[in-house]
């Protein structure tokens, strides 16, 4: 039977009995963490924001539908919505680090730490939802087909909306020298 | 937007340190608080409703007996 079969089997019976999500929470909690992590950098308050949206996935999951795309896309989308509420709230730094099958691309925007500086604040001034798409794609590492599923959207809308986002990123880049 | 910083590389995460936070017990204590705020709710709403339509009633009714 194929993964995803399974997948939905199990998301079924937890809109049913709640106890069953208990292995959808094992199944996804190490990746989720990670994910986190790799933006928050504390134990603790990783655990808390994983925590957070393994408890908003229980609470909306019978509103959940499956529509092709896997359940962990949907944990993805509520774990950056959540990460962002939180460094929103705390007024926190976000570090960040080009995922290392990504550097080629980034190489002359990373040369100094002028040129960090300068990359990071482009990136600031980015419309959140902009911000997200390079975010996932670049410091994230996920696949144009992984954001598409996160995105609901198809692969071809989402290279086009990145690479669109790319250019206004070069531009600004450029523009401040 | 938060201020972002970029740094060279991602530190690891101790895979071993992550393994203690893996508590779904935690998750559905959590979910239960949540849904018994939500049923009170649902049934203060119902309660208020029926509240509404009581006081609505004796108003027609006293409208009617005066005219």
């Amino acid at each position: 039977m194929p993964e995803h079969m399974d997948e939905i089997k199990l998301i079924e019976a937890a809109k049913k009995n709640p106890q069953a999500f208990e292995a959808l929470y094992y199944l996804y909690h190490d990746r989720i963490f990670r994910f986190v992590w790799s933006k928050v950098r504390h134990m603790e308050t990783s655990a808390d924001i994983t925590s957070d949206v393994f408890m908003k996935a229980l609470v909306n999951l019978t509103s959940y539908s499956h529509q092709g795309f896997p359940f962990s896309a949907w944990l993805f989308r509520l774990a950056t919505n959540e990460t962002n509420i939180y460094f929103r709230k705390s007024g926190k730094e976000k570090h960040v680090a080009i995922h290392p099958e990504m550097k080629g691309e980034w190489d002359t925007y990373l040369e100094t730490a002028e040129s960090r500086q300068r990359l990071a604040e482009v990136l600031e001034n980015l419309p959140p939802d902009d911000f997200k798409l390079i975010e996932w794609r670049f410091f994230d590492g996920f696949a144009f087909k992984e954001i598409a599923e996160m995105e609901s959207s198809t692969e071809a809308a989402v290279k086009m909306k990145v690479y669109r986002i790319l250019d206004v990123l070069k531009t600004q880049l450029i523009r401040r020298g | 937007m938060a201020k972002i910083v970029i740094d060279d590389r991602t530190p690891e995460l101790p895979d071993d340190e992550m393994g203690k936070y893996r508590d779904f017990s935690r998750i559905q204590s959590r979910f239960q608080q949540v849904s018994h705020g939500i049923r009170k709710k649902r049934l203060n709403k119902i309660r208020n409703r029926y509240w509404f339509l009581a006081v609505l009633v004796i108003l027609l009714m006293l409208v009617f007996m005066l005219t």
